[in-house]
């Protein structure tokens, strides 16, 4: 029971016109992981992630989150699952702490808890001090602070992330994998980041699946793929050999 | 949903289009008030004589004055309105990365929707209420006009009639901004129905009554012919819903109007019954609200038709946050 997937691909497929975004895709990410899902722009990082939340209908296979199918029984799958898109949207008008209010309030949470909640989280980010300004000035890195709240804000048990470095200035990304690292460990949170940034992610990653044209490449620990090729230890080594995989073939 | 309706209503009272709307309303309400009083006052100096009495107030909204009666250009312009609160809902919310966020969060996207149409919707009442109340005020300041208990019956029910079908525009509208992911194109395709509709309807519907109730001698045509063809044109045009305001509003807000089809036994010797409602004064309130109920539940069905489709078609949409 301990390690049966939280989240489990079988067959998983897409395409969009003649273009197949996702091919035959089968993941598993076990409770308390943070996985990374790696791949060049393109490799359908982001339809993987959008047909595991129910925002997006995959043409074939199946998908499972906690037991649900996230199409047919979305809400089961979102009380329970926090997304931070690429480029994750404001009310511009509307304050730090507006914003937050009203995903606090989309989640049906007890009202009376509400405004302690928005204090917690935004001093998690350390966005306590900008609480008040409208999030239509904020700065790319703040703009992923407040994501990162509105997702602590309602306590998820899966946290899913496409490209959450992206933009943002080293210390930023430090800060980031810092949080996202802790949390997992002292919460048990499982992590599910999308990344094209090998050398970041693989400071926090424990398991990797490697896309490529929508493909399933590789899928385990860095150390485990490295040693089945017989490479070296290093995600950059171990990527670098099982993306080119496909291009020594017939 | 309560979630999202407050949220849309405070959008809605906030933004830069509602004071711009506001002051449409009220320059709308002047309008008419001044234009239709203009002919009122004359009748006014006559004394109205027993046939309109308890019906000036009305008046108001039907007199033609110097260009239209008041609540023909709620028919025409209304709709902007409407669709006006509705075309950039969702669309807007896409190209600015929130809509993958609220529905990543345990909302169904049907309750996305009707937070969206219900707070649009309450808008509109407002405004509509807001435009009626002006004007019954600025007649009492102006003309000494003061609405009768039947006057104000009608003046609610047509409220109602007047929110039910701005609510089929605000559907529209809402359609329009899940079809159309641009808000320039889905501005561009409300104007074209809006044209469509409002405009066009009466010729389409000529054309087709035309086509199949052809008349063999143009020049002499006969009496069944016409009946025929002018049956055809009134079904075919009733099909919009900007008909079925108008005629439904008709029926309100002058209580002597009777359906068509009363008018048509009465014109025709031949099918009038001779004892009954060749004299007829004006309907109660009742009465007239059973004459227009086909017309409430018509335009019901629009609206409901609409809003469902929209459903149908959001809950099958991919949300992908736009680059």
């Amino acid at each position: 029971m301990e390690n049966s997937p939280v989240i489990e691909a079988r067959g998983l497929s897409k395409s969009y016109g003649r273009l197949t975004a996702v091919d035959q895709l089968d993941l598993s990410i076990r409770p308390g992981e943070i996985f990374g899902l790696l791949g060049p722009n393109g490799a359908g990082k982001t339809s993987t992630i959008l047909m595991l939340l129910g925002l997006s209908r995959p043409a074939a296979g199946s998908v499972s989150v906690f037991g649900f199918d996230p199409w047919e029984n979305p809400l089961a799958v979102k009380r329970r699952v926090g997304y931070l898109p690429e480029n994750v949207g404001f009310y511009s008008d509307l304050s730090a702490r507006q914003n937050l209010r009203f995903v606090y309030e989309l989640n049906r949470l007890a009202p009376e808890a509400r405004e302690r909640a928005v204090e917690e989280a935004l001093a998690a980010v350390g966005l306590g001090e900008a609480a008040d300004r409208r999030a239509g000035a904020f700065s790319r890195g703040m703009r992923q602070r407040l994501g990162l709240a509105e997702l602590l804000i309602k306590k998820p048990d899966i946290f899913i992330l496409d490209e959450p470095t992206l933009g943002l200035d080293p210390e930023g990304i430090d800060w980031m994998l810092e949080l996202l690292a802790d949390l997992s460990a002292r919460a048990g949170l499982t992590v599910l980041l999308s990344s094209h940034l090998l050398d970041l992610v693989e400071r926090v990653v424990h398991r990797v699946a490697i896309l490529k044209g929508g493909r399933l490449m590789a899928q385990g620990p860095v150390a485990e793929l490295a040693a089945a090729a017989s490479l070296e230890s290093g995600l950059r080594a171990v990527y670098r050999h099982y993306f080119r995989l496909g291009e020594a073939g017939p | 949903m309560i979630a999202v309706l407050r949220k849309e209503l405070g959008d809605h009272f906030s933004s830069a289009r509602f004071p711009l709307i506001c002051a449409l309303i009220f320059l709308a309400a002047l309008l008419s008030v001044s234009l239709a009083g203009d002919g009122l006052r004359g009748w006014l100096g006559d004394g109205p004589g027993l046939f309109l009495e308890g019906r000036l107030f009305l008046l108001l909204f039907t007199a033609p004055g110097a260009w239209l009666p008041a609540f023909m250009f709620v028919a025409y312009l209304g709709p902007l309105a409407g669709l006006v609160l509705g075309f950039d809902s969702v669309s807007r919310e896409r190209a600015q990365g929130t809509l993958s966020k609220i529905l990543s969060q345990p909302i169904y996207r049907d309750e996305l929707l009707a937070g969206k149409f219900l707070a649009g919707l309450l808008t509109l009442a407002v405004m509509a209420a807001a435009l009626l109340m002006l004007i019954t005020g600025l007649s009492l300041a102006w003309l000494g006009l003061v609405p009768t208990a039947d006057e104000l019956g009608r003046l609610f029910l047509f409220w109602a009639l007047t929110v039910l079908y701005l609510g089929f525009w605000l559907a529209l509208g809402l359609l329009s901004s899940i079809v159309f992911r641009g808000a320039l194109a889905s501005a561009l395709a409300c104007g074209a129905l809006w044209l469509s509709l409002a405009f066009l309807g009466a010729v389409a519907a000529g054309a087709l009554a035309g086509a199949l109730a052809p008349v063999n001698d143009s020049l002499r045509p006969t009496r069944a012919e016409l009946a025929a063809r002018e049956e055809l044109f009134r079904s075919f045009s009733l099909l919009s819903p900007v008909k079925l305001y108008q005629e439904a509003a008709g029926f309100l807000l002058d209580p002597a109007s009777r359906s068509p089809d009363q008018s048509r036994q009465l014109a025709d010797p031949a099918v009038s019954d001779p004892y009954t409602g060749r004299f007829s004064g004006p309907l109660p309130v009742g009465q007239s609200l059973v004459l227009l109920m086909p017309h409430l539940a018509a335009l019901l069905i629009w609206a409901a038709l609409v809003f469902h489709l929209s459903c149908f078609i959001f809950s099958r949409q991919e949300i992908r946050s736009s680059a």
